[in-house]
């Protein structure tokens, strides 16, 4: 693990600053956790008022403890904190846990005090958690330097919250559940060590085959991107990421809260889709994924048979397989055959599987192996129903001995079956996930805890067992997603920054529309011809030279929605027309637009129809640039049916783009139509996608429309926003 | 002693600005220069010194030791004006002689700050051509360019005031147009023998309101980065939408002001990610405490509101971009402007001054 944070994973002794005998204080609870958490270093209790402390020696200062100390835990009151970091950082302690409130997220005087705890950390070298934290438990140390209830369970789960209170009644519910945690913590204010730190320690860990976070605020995307990437397909290990504060509302509780924007729910999504990170939509389903990934091996395909002691659930399984992009497997006829020869009462030996209401564990027993057996599935749901005369417990006994065997196989082939029930199944070499759903609670309680014990997952109803294979099948798609560089073009860099440069020196931030058809040209588009026409006699002028026929544009950089305000004329044919056009342009503009600047109209060539896109971009708080592609018109307008990426993107994510609209079908041509250039739209779009990755103070842009021809397409409007300096 | 009568083709648009400007120049060319405005129009509601601001301005800006009330002898009220309708004689026009003679005593140049507009003081018989040439002084028109059409208002100037017509003075110009009033609206009016001192380009500063101003104007307190207080902002923008739209429609405005409800956090953060002068925090609504230090580690002032939204923008908009320019950054500007675009060479030719 990073050596930056040795003093967190392997630490040999911890200070408890503000260690206390009250049993009400957290600086007892620590002590007592500390103590109680099976932990085999030295720990060494700080209180200047106490000489012994649960039956350890105290200590008034952590300078006064006689041996090196790797980790110290603050838990004193706010105001005396950066002092006792100070002291810390003297006695070169390399990790500190600061438990205490009343930081960063109080502002004015707490925020103070947050740099400057922070400013401590840096010039001692040390490594900061929290403020404003609960702490890190480890069951692997094994470790508990936290003020949570418990010890919770060990288990191959790495789990970060961003909230204290919401980890302990997660803690609290995972020790009912009987889920098993490697590492935890608690990142509170992320003053120092944030998500990065523990993603990164975490991804190279053999402890924790799964990392979750619940997360409120990203501080840097583009390095939360990149780091998940490598963590999730080099490290091969899976994060499952639930972000707080999406919606509106929630946006405004996390700014008050943490008081930093947080981006859009679209940001995050597309974000966390391009780093392989899962996102989970509630607590519950981080968990639910997070069982599947942690004690099942990963699919391998989406083709899934579901196995049954009832029609209904099996069913609906079914549908939640099909919705989740899953298939329900065609069994081999060999399986079908065998199915009915071997359980001759089978409901259904097609899948789903249904063994019937009155089946025991033998029946269970055969249809799993032959399942697992067969080359056309890749997983298994197996549904459980509390009827008259199902033996819970036994089938729980037998799912777990098939599985088992099944993972003993991978080790130890040939087979060795035991069962002898399945004398002649020959289980697969590589295993496949087993995800069990034994429906109920009463009656169904002690079969859970066998799986449970085996490592089988078991989830209340079939929906939620087909969305956990689901985020595995997403995981898999994601390892086998060949990952290439996008390609780099060549841009005219230098005239790209003189036309910035000339708009800030204006005091202006919106390109005016010939800045911005300038910079589509810079970096290889196709723009119409296109001029600016400060009077009428200039607008005839441009338009013969342009020739006819030409558009009309009223020319503001103030004006965005020009045909809102009648400021485009199309079809204009000759002088007269162009001499009228001009006046009613300009006319209209100080009319609808009054104050507005008003720098005559653009004279623009008229494009041949074609299929109208938009590209457009909105340069996201934390992720950077959020590129966007749709049809236009009323697809973007009404239907929304638009797909984002984060910029840089590769050639293959430029085609899925595209591909992933809903109205992609009108892109390939409809009813014999001849289809649009699609790859003049996938050049364009990484085109821009290199000019907005590239040129930061690019902020907003739009290409509404790009026509796109049989040949080739055309950026008719380009709209550009820059920072002010 | 020179008398030069600046008046302008609409009101707002720079006259004291380019008074300013114009008579600091001079008077650091080593001329004595006075300041002289006949008729003061009060603003409804305006009463004391505050009515005679332009002049107190100038005062105070060229160190003058006449009284106010001869630099601006005559006030017309909202009682003036019945007078005036009642048909009730007056005798401005004496009252106004009586304080020019004794304003321009020892002076090089008089500088008079006259109408508005081209037909002010119509009313009381008093019209701008008849006062320029009570006075015996010579006209300098002020016109905003906005577009040629503009230029039929210089035309008529020029006519209006015939004999007494020096020059003029085009303001605002847009960038965009620069190249277009030099090459083709310039030599255009010196054909027809109207000279064009300067072309001013458009410069937002000149109509901006310093973040002071705005929390005066609406009662608000400013809750942080007080050091801020002389910052202008140069629009408003109110924030009432998503974050994700805010965002986008913020950053199209820099320099601005950002009118939102105490506890919309997130359109708060959104305008303190782009170039925000002050956010104006409506219906009294305390900011978060976090976004309070945010915007004090940035330095943009949280001005808290007692009124609603839609007030707030009421009030703004009577302030907006009529705001007499009396801060230092706007008066520093206005001279670099001169300084760049100002023929004082012809000026003074004209005017048969020697500049020693």
């Amino acid at each position: 693990m990073s050596s930056s944070l040795e003093a967190f994973f392997h630490p040999r002794a911890v200070a408890v600053i503000g260690a206390s005998r009250d049993s009400e204080k957290i600086g007892y609870a620590l002590v007592d956790n500390l103590q109680h958490c099976g932990f085999k270093g030295q720990i060494y209790p700080i209180n200047p008022k106490s000489p012994e402390i649960l039956g350890l020696k105290s200590y008034a200062s952590i300078n006064d403890v006689p041996d090196e100390v790797d980790l110290a835990v603050i838990a004193i009151p706010a105001s005396q904190v950066v002092a006792v970091l100070a002291e810390c950082g003297q006695k070169g302690v390399p990790g500190v846990i600061v438990i205490t409130a009343g930081f960063g997220e109080i502002g004015g005087e707490g925020r103070k005090n947050e740099r400057l705890l922070v400013e401590t950390a840096r010039q001692y070298t040390l490594r900061l958690l929290g403020p404003n934290c609960m702490g890190i438990i480890d069951t692997i140390i094994p470790l508990n330097a936290s003020f949570a209830g418990g010890m919770p369970l060990p288990g191959h789960i790495a789990f970060m919250s961003q909230s204290g209170a919401l980890a302990q009644a997660v803690l609290d519910w995972a020790c009912a559940e009987g889920i098993g945690f490697s590492r935890f913590v608690s990142l509170g204010n992320k003053a120092d060590l944030t998500e990065i730190d523990f993603i990164r320690a975490w991804g190279e860990d053999p402890h924790s085959k799964v990392i979750l976070a619940y997360l409120e605020d990203i501080r840097d995307g583009a390095e939360f991107m990149a780091l998940c990437r490598q963590v999730t397909r080099q490290q091969g290990t899976p994060i499952i990421a639930i972000k707080s504060g999406t919606t509106a509302a929630g946006t405004r509780a996390v700014s008050s809260h943490t008081g930093s924007l947080a981006g859009s729910e679209q940001a995050y999504d597309t974000a966390f889709k391009q780093a392989g990170v899962i996102h989970a939509a509630s607590v519950e389903r981080l968990f639910d994924y997070s069982l599947a990934f942690a004690y099942q091996p990963l699919v391998a395909g989406n083709r899934l048979a579901i196995l049954t002691n009832a029609g209904g659930p099996g069913i609906l399984a079914t549908d939640a397989a099909e919705r989740a992009g899953l298939q329900v497997a065609n069994l081999a006829a060999a399986t079908i055959n065998r199915l009915r020869a071997l359980i001759p009462d089978i409901a259904s030996a097609l899948n789903p599987i249904d063994v019937r209401g009155d089946a025991f564990e033998d029946s269970y027993d055969m249809a799993l192996r032959l399942a697992l057996a067969d080359a056309n599935v890749d997983s298994v749901v197996v549904i459980l129903t509390p009827q008259k005369l199902t033996r819970v417990e036994e089938t729980a006994q037998v799912v777990a001995r098939v599985v088992a065997e099944m993972n003993r196989a991978e080790k130890e082939s040939p087979t060795s079956n035991q069962s002898p029930a399945a004398v002649s199944i020959d289980l697969p070499l590589t295993p496949k996930p087993v995800l069990a759903c034994f429906m109920g609670e009463a009656h169904v309680k002690a079969g859970i805890s066998i799986l449970q014990e085996h490592g089988i997952p078991n989830y209340a109803f079939p929906e939620r067992a087909i969305e956990a294979l689901q985020a595995m099948w997403q995981y898999r798609q994601w390892l086998e997603r060949p990952l290439v560089q996008p390609p780099r073009f060549a841009f005219d860099d230098d005239r790209l920054r003189q036309i910035f440069a000339q708009v800030r020196n204006d005091g202006r931030v919106a390109l005016a529309e010939t800045e911005s058809h300038d910079i589509a040209a810079a970096i290889g588009l196709k723009v119409p011809k296109a001029e600016l026409a400060r009077n009428r006699e200039e607008a005839v002028a441009l338009a013969r030279l342009i020739g006819y026929p030409v558009v009309f544009k009223v020319a503001s950089p103030e004006i965005l929605h020009k045909s809102d305000l009648g400021g485009v004329r199309v079809g204009i044919n000759n002088d007269l027309e162009a001499r009228g056009a001009f006046d009613l342009i300009t006319a209209r503009a100080h009319r609808f637009a009054p104050g507005a600047q008003v720098w005559g109209a653009t004279i623009q060539e008229m494009v041949t129809p074609g299929r109208e896109v938009i590209i457009g971009m909105s340069r996201d708080p934390q992720f950077g640039p959020l590129l966007m592609f749709g049809l236009g018109g009323i697809y973007v307008e009404v239907l929304k049916d638009v797909v984002f990426r984060i910029a840089p993107i590769s050639e293959a994510e430029a085609q899925a783009m595209i591909n992933e609209i809903h109205s992609a079908p009108l892109l390939r041509g409809v009813r014999g139509e001849q289809p649009p250039d699609r790859d003049a739209i996938c050049q364009a779009l990484l085109r821009v996608s290199q000019l907005v990755h590239e040129f930061p103070e690019i902020v907003e842009l739009d290409i509404n429309p790009l026509v796109v021809h049989e040949q080739g397409a055309v950026a008719v409007d380009v709209r550009m926003v820059i920072t002010p300096e | 002693m020179h008398a030069l009568y600046l008046t302008s083709t609409a009101v707002a648009i720079g006259k004291t600005a380019l008074s300013y400007g114009l008579a600091t120049r001079l008077k650091q060319d080593g001329l004595r220069v006075g300041y002289f405005q006949p008729l003061v129009v009060a603003d409804r509601g305006v009463s004391g010194e505050a009515l005679r601001k332009d002049a107190s301005f100038m005062r105070t800006a060229l160190d003058l030791a006449e009284p106010l009330e001869l630099l601006a002898p005559v006030v017309l009220d909202a009682a003036a004006l019945e007078e005036a309708l009642a048909g009730k004689p007056n005798n401005y026009a004496e009252q106004i002689e009586r304080a020019f003679v004794q304003v321009g005593q020892d002076k090089d140049l008089l500088l008079i700050e006259g109408a508005g507009t081209l037909t002010e003081g119509l009313l009381l018989d008093l019209p701008p051509q008849a006062l320029a040439a009570r006075l015996n002084a010579q006209v300098l028109v002020l016109i905003k360019y906005t577009d040629e059409l503009a230029l039929n208002d210089l035309l008529a100037a020029k006519v209006q005031f015939g004999a007494s017509f020096l020059g003029s003075v085009i303001n605002e110009v847009p960038p965009a147009q620069r190249e277009f009033v030099e090459h083709s609206v310039i030599p255009f009016l010196d054909s027809r023998r109207l000279k064009v001192y300067a072309a001013l380009p458009q410069e937002r500063l000149l109509i901006a309101l310093t973040v002071n101003e705005i929390a005066e104007f609406l009662g608000a307190e400013v809750l942080n980065s007080a050091d801020h207080g002389e910052d202008l902002v140069e629009n408003f923008l109110v924030g009432a939408m998503s974050v994700d739209a805010a965002l986008s429609y913020f950053r199209r405005q820099p320099r601005k002001a950002v009118i939102t409800g105490g506890d919309r956090a997130d359109i708060q953060l959104a305008a303190l990610e782009t170039s925000t002068r002050c956010i104006i925090l409506t219906g009294h609504i305390q900011p978060s405490p976090v976004i309070l230090s945010r915007a004090e580690e940035l330095g943009v002032p949280l001005l808290l509101a007692r009124p609603d939204t839609l007030s707030v923008v009421e009030i703004l908009e009577q302030y907006f971009g009529r705001m007499p320019f009396q801060q230092p950054h706007k008066m520093a500007c206005i001279q670099q402007l001169l300084s760049q675009y100002f023929d004082f060479e012809r000026f003074y030719a004209d005017l048969h001054i020697q500049i020693k």
